[in-house]
This record gives C-alpha cells, structure tokens and sequence, in this order.
C-alpha cells in the first residue's frame, strides 16, 4: 500500500490518450519520465519514454498513443503492472516518440471471371500514428545487383489487421513495401523496404 | 475482334487453364501463378505451397495474322513432398490436358465479363517435361508445350 501510495503521488501529470479515434484527456494522470540508457539496445532512450500510473487503474486497452505537455505523441508500446502483496500499486508503460505518420495502401487485385488477376489498384485504408528506423540493406527480388533499405516501421497494434506483404506504405515523400510484420506486445513492427 | 488484343486473349485463357487444373487438385487447395508475374506471388513461391505455375513464352503470327503458333510451359511448384507424388499427379494433370492433339477455345478473359463466345481455337502439336528449370529452387517442373492458334477473324 505504502508504495501505491507513493506511485500515485508522482502520478500527477495530466494528459491526452488516443483512443482509435479522437484524442481523450485521460481518465488518470501519469509521470511521464525520460531515460537516456538501458530502454533498448537500438534506441537508447532518445525516442522512448516511460509512464507511470499509481495504483491498480490501467490505461483503457484501446488507447494507442499518449500526447504529452509539449505535443510530442507517443505509442503505447507495452504495460507493466507492478505488483506488492498481491495487489497491482503501478502500471509501467514504455513509450516510443511518434513524430510520422504512415498512410497504409492496400493492394486490392481485379481477377477475371476465372478468378485470375488481370489488374491491381491501391486503396488507401488510413493514416496513422509510426516511428520509423533504418533497419539494414536487402538485395532487391525485382533487380539483380540491386540493393533496398530496409526499414522498420512502428504502428500500433490495431493495424495489424491492414497489412499483409502486398500493403504499401507511404511516410512523408518516402514510399515503402512491406516484407513483414511481427506483434511485439502492444505494437506492430513492420519490416518494409523503400521504394 | 481485333489483332491486337489476341495475345492477351490467349495469355489469360492460358491462364484459366492453369487456373482450372489448379481448382481441380486437392479439393481446390492449390494456388496458381503466373512467373511472368511472380514478383506479386514471393510468398506462394518461397512457401511449401503447392502451385501450378505456367508462363507464356510466344504467341506469334506463322506464317501471318489470323495464324499462330504458340509455346507455353505450365507445371506444378511443390514442397514438403516426399516421393514427389504431388507433384506427378499434378504433372499428369497437366499432360492430360495438354495432350498433343488436344483442341481447345481461345475466350477473352481480359475484363470481369465472362466470355460468351471464343475468339479463336489452339491445338497442342508438342508436349515433353522440361528439365530443372529454376536455379535455387527445388520441386519446380514444367512441360514444354508448342502449338498453333487460329484468331477467328
């Protein structure tokens, strides 16, 4: 109880969840704390943040993405609880800086009477909250001697139903092919290569 | 019916072909792909999927239009098979319906619509199983096909 307590005390930051839809203030105030190592071996902390939540309440499992004081939008990338004696006295979430946004393609074929394709046209399915990190080189399965940079691509974990190795994804003036996508707890990574 | 659009109409009967032997296997459980259109299939491809594969290599005017000959190869892609039976009951398949001798139509399947009527006739002259086609790849065989085609004018 005691460090309830006390996790409640620092929790007193209020600010904005993305429920899917819309930004919401959020039902519980947080301590939004920055570390500059050990968070991952890639970033070290210059993208991730931790919040934290006293007591039992959670952050509602729709919200994906938190936006703090100063505007910068965070993915909620996985929760914690903590536990004392049985009882949950802290939720720890690890948050990633969002600066992008990805507009997902999908790629939707027109097959003939026979069910061949005979066209394909993309449909654009939504935008969304992304980090983005240059992943390594691959040689091209269109060109040979050719190289892509490949990248991976963050979203949150809803997105997962849009994209499939035919999804194209665009962020900023850069336009990407996804290779794969793998659920890592409440987000998406997606392994794309720029086109 | 127009000259131009005649190999399109015969590259996607050639494609309901293959499409229509790949329905027919395993309870409809086989895939089909195009190799000319493979980059849009990598998954199918590098999987242990059964696919029948096919590809246009020719369709010519000989000696000029409304007569061509044609050489095609269609085949079976197969993984986790032991003994390869898979894959030569499907290569039967194939070689029945592309026996030498065997006529069929020519639709235009090009659009949505399906065909009514068929806008030409090919016959098989030439059959035979071509050798390891595909460099690091294993499971893949296909026959070489040749034929004529008729465009009805």
């Amino acid at each position: 109880m005691k460090l309830a307590q006390a996790a409640s005390y620092h929790s007193n930051t209020p600010f904005d969840a993305w429920n899917g839809t819309q930004w919401v203030l959020a039902a519980v105030s947080g301590s939004l704390q920055a570390y500059d190592r050990f968070i991952t071996d890639r970033s070290f902390g210059l993208k991730k943040r931790i919040l934290t939540i006293g007591g039992a309440a959670a952050l509602p499992a729709n919200y994906e993405a938190v936006r703090g004081l100063d505007g910068t939008i965070f993915l909620i990338t996985s929760e914690t609880p903590d536990y004392e004696v049985g009882l949950v006295q802290m939720h720890s979430y690890q948050l990633l800086q969002a600066d992008h946004t990805a507009v997902v393609y999908r790629t939707d074929d027109t097959k003939n009477s026979v069910g061949v394709p005979i066209s394909q046209a993309e449909v654009n399915v939504g935008t969304f909250f992304c980090d983005i990190e240059r992943y390594r080189t691959e040689s091209s399965r269109e060109f040979d001697d050719s190289f892509s940079t490949i990248f991976n691509i963050t979203l949150a974990l809803s997105t997962g139903a849009l994209i499939n190795n035919d999804t194209r994804i665009t962020v900023g003036s850069d336009r990407f092919e996804v290779r794969e996508k793998s659920e890592m707890l409440r987000s998406l990574n997606v392994v794309a290569v720029r086109q | 019916m127009t000259v131009a659009l005649f190999p399109a109409q015969f590259k996607t009967t050639i494609g309901a072909l293959a499409k229509g032997i790949a329905n027919a296997a395993d309870g409809g459980a086989v895939e089909m792909v195009d190799m000319d259109d493979s980059v849009n299939d990598t998954e199918l491809l590098q999987a242990s999927d059964t696919v029948v594969v096919w590809q246009l290599h020719a369709v010519n005017p000989m000696p000029y239009d409304p007569m061509y000959q044609f050489s095609i190869s269609v085949g079976v892609k197969t993984g986790d098979d032991r003994g390869n039976m898979r894959m030569l009951k499907l290569l039967g398949d194939i070689q029945a319906k592309f026996a030498a001798g065997a006529e069929m139509p020519v639709y235009d399947y090009t659009t949505t619509t399906p065909p009514v009527a068929p806008v030409g006739s090919l016959i098989v002259v030439a059959i035979s199983m071509d050798q390891y086609q595909f460099d690091k790849t294993v499971g893949y065989r296909m026959y070489g096909i040749e034929g004529k085609a008729l465009r009805f004018p």
